[in-house]
C-alpha cells in the first residue's frame, strides 16, 4: 500500500494500522515524490491525503488518470475537509471512496479491506502506455 | 451619474435644513434635496419616492416624542423607531445629541448607517458621510456583491485552515490512543506494550499542538473582532455598516 500523507504523525498512524492488518506499506510525505514512486512500483492500493502543500490529492489523482496508471482505480482518500464543496464535489464526481479525519482505527481498517476486496491483485504497470504519454507531452 | 439621486433631510431646525440644502446644491453634483420637518412626513415620502440617503437630525423626533403621553424630549426609543422605519428605504445618517451616542447599540440594531454627534462643526462631517453613502449607493450592487464574495472567501479559507489544523492532530490522538488501548487489551498483563511509550508521547505532543492552535485561533479571532469594532466606532462618528 502506498500512503501519501504530508502529516508525519497521521502517515505513521495509517502505516501502523495497515501493518497490524498484515499489509506492507510505503509512506511518502510529498505528492510529487509519490507520483514518481507510483510510476515505478506496483501497489494494491494508494491511501492519499487530500490537502498537501506541493501536489494535492486531486492533482495526484488526475496525474495518475492522465498517465493511465492502474492505481487510479485503487484509491482511498483521507481528508479532514470533506465539508468543503470543492472536495465533496470531486469525491462525488469520481465516485472515490474516502475516510474522514479524525477517523476511528476500525473505520480505516474496514474501508481498506473493502477497497482491496473490490480491486483484486495488482497488475503490471503499463510501461508502454506510460512512455507514449511522456512522448505526447 | 448623480442625476436623480435624492437626499432626504429630516429636521425641524429650519437653519439646519437650509444649510444642508445649500451645501449639497453648491457641490453642483446634481443631487436632489428634499427637506421635511417631521419623521412622519419622512415616512410618507419614502413610501412614494426613493431617497438614496436620509439625513436625520434628531430634533425632528421632538414632535413624535412630545405627542407621546408624558413625552417632552426626543427619547432614544423614538429615535430608534424613526431610524428603524426609515432605514428600510435608505441608509440613515443621524445627527444627534451626545447622550444618544450612549444608545448606539440600540441605534445600530435599528439600522443606523452613521452617527454624528451634534456640535458646531458637525454639518460638514455629516455631509461627507452622506456623500460617501451616495457613492456606495451608486456602486451597488457590484461593490457590495464583491465585498460579500471577499468576505465569503475569507470565511471559507478560515474554515479550511481550521479543519486542517484541528483534524490532523485529532486523527493522531484518536488513532494512537485506540492502537495503544488495543495493544494493552491484547497483552492484558498490566504492562505498557512495546512502543506504548512512544504512542503516549505522540498523543501528548499532538494535544499540546492542538492547545496552541486553539489559542492562536482564539487570539486571531479576538483581534479580528477588535479591529472590526474599532472601525465601527470612532469618536463622534459611527459606521456600523459599510453597505446598505
Amino acid at each position: 500500500v502506498l500512503i501519501v500523507e504530508d502529516e508525519p504523525t497521521v502517515a505513521r498512524l495509517i502505516g501502523d494500522v495497515l501493518e497490524d492488518e498484515g499489509l506492507r506499506v510505503d509512506v511518502i510525505l510529498d505528492g510529487r515524490e509519490a507520483l514518481k514512486r507510483a510510476a515505478r512500483e506496483a501497489y494494491d492500493l494508494v491511501i492519499c491525503d487530500m490537502k498537501m502543500p506541493e501536489l494535492d490529492g486531486q492533482h495526484f489523482y488526475r496525474s495518475l488518470v492522465s498517465s493511465g496508471n492502474p492505481l487510479r482505480k485503487k484509491f482511498l482518500f483521507v481528508t479532514g475537509d470533506v465539508i468543503a464543496s470543492h472536495t465533496h464535489e470531486f469525491l462525488e464526481r469520481h465516485q472515490l471512496p474516502h475516510v474522514e479525519k479524525p477517523f476511528r482505527v476500525e473505520e480505516l481498517s474496514e474501508k481498506v479491506r473493502r477497497v482491496l476486496a473490490s480491486t483484486g491483485p495488482p497488475k503490471p504497470l503499463p510501461a508502454l502506455l506510460e512512455k507514449s504519454n511522456v512522448a505526447r507531452k | 451619474m448623480n442625476q436623480g439621486q435624492m437626499i432626504l433631510v429630516v429636521s425641524d431646525d429650519a437653519a439646519f435644513c437650509t444649510a444642508a440644502r445649500r451645501e449639497l446644491e453648491a457641490q453642483q453634483k446634481g443631487f436632489r434635496v428634499a427637506a421635511v420637518s417631521t419623521v412622519d412626513a419622512a415616512r410618507r415620502i419614502v413610501m412614494d419616492a426613493a431617497p438614496a440617503v436620509i439625513l436625520l437630525e434628531d430634533s425632528s423626533v421632538h414632535g413624535e416624542a412630545a405627542a407621546a403621553p408624558g413625552g417632552q424630549s426626543p427619547q432614544p426609543a423614538f429615535l430608534e423607531s424613526a431610524v428603524s422605519d426609515l432605514a428600510a428605504s435608505a441608509p440613515v445618517v443621524v445627527v444627534g445629541a451626545a447622550d444618544h451616542e450612549r444608545e448606539l447599540t440600540a441605534l445600530v440594531a435599528a439600522g443606523v448607517a452613521d452617527f454624528v454627534t451634534r456640535s458646531g462643526g458637525c454639518l460638514p462631517l455629516a455631509l461627507d458621510l452622506v456623500e460617501q453613502r451616495l457613492r456606495e449607493a451608486r456602486e451597488l450592487p457590484g461593490a457590495a456583491f464583491q465585498a460579500v464574495l471577499r468576505e465569503d472567501a475569507t470565511i471559507e479559507a478560515f474554515g479550511e485552515v481550521l479543519r486542517h489544523e484541528l483534524n490532523n492532530p485529532l486523527t493522531g490522538i484518536l488513532g494512537n490512543a485506540e492502537l495503544l488501548l488495543a495493544e494493552v487489551r491484547r497483552k492484558n498483563d498490566g504492562q505498557l506494550p512495546n512502543g506504548g511509550q512512544q504512542r503516549l508521547e505522540t498523543i501528548a505532543a499532538l494535544a499540546v499542538r492542538l492547545r496552541e492552535t486553539v489559542r492562536r485561533l482564539s487570539q486571531d479571532w479576538e483581534a479580528r473582532n477588535r479591529s472590526t469594532l474599532k472601525r465601527a466606532i470612532t469618536p463622534g462618528i459611527v459606521h456600523p455598516r459599510t453597505a446598505h
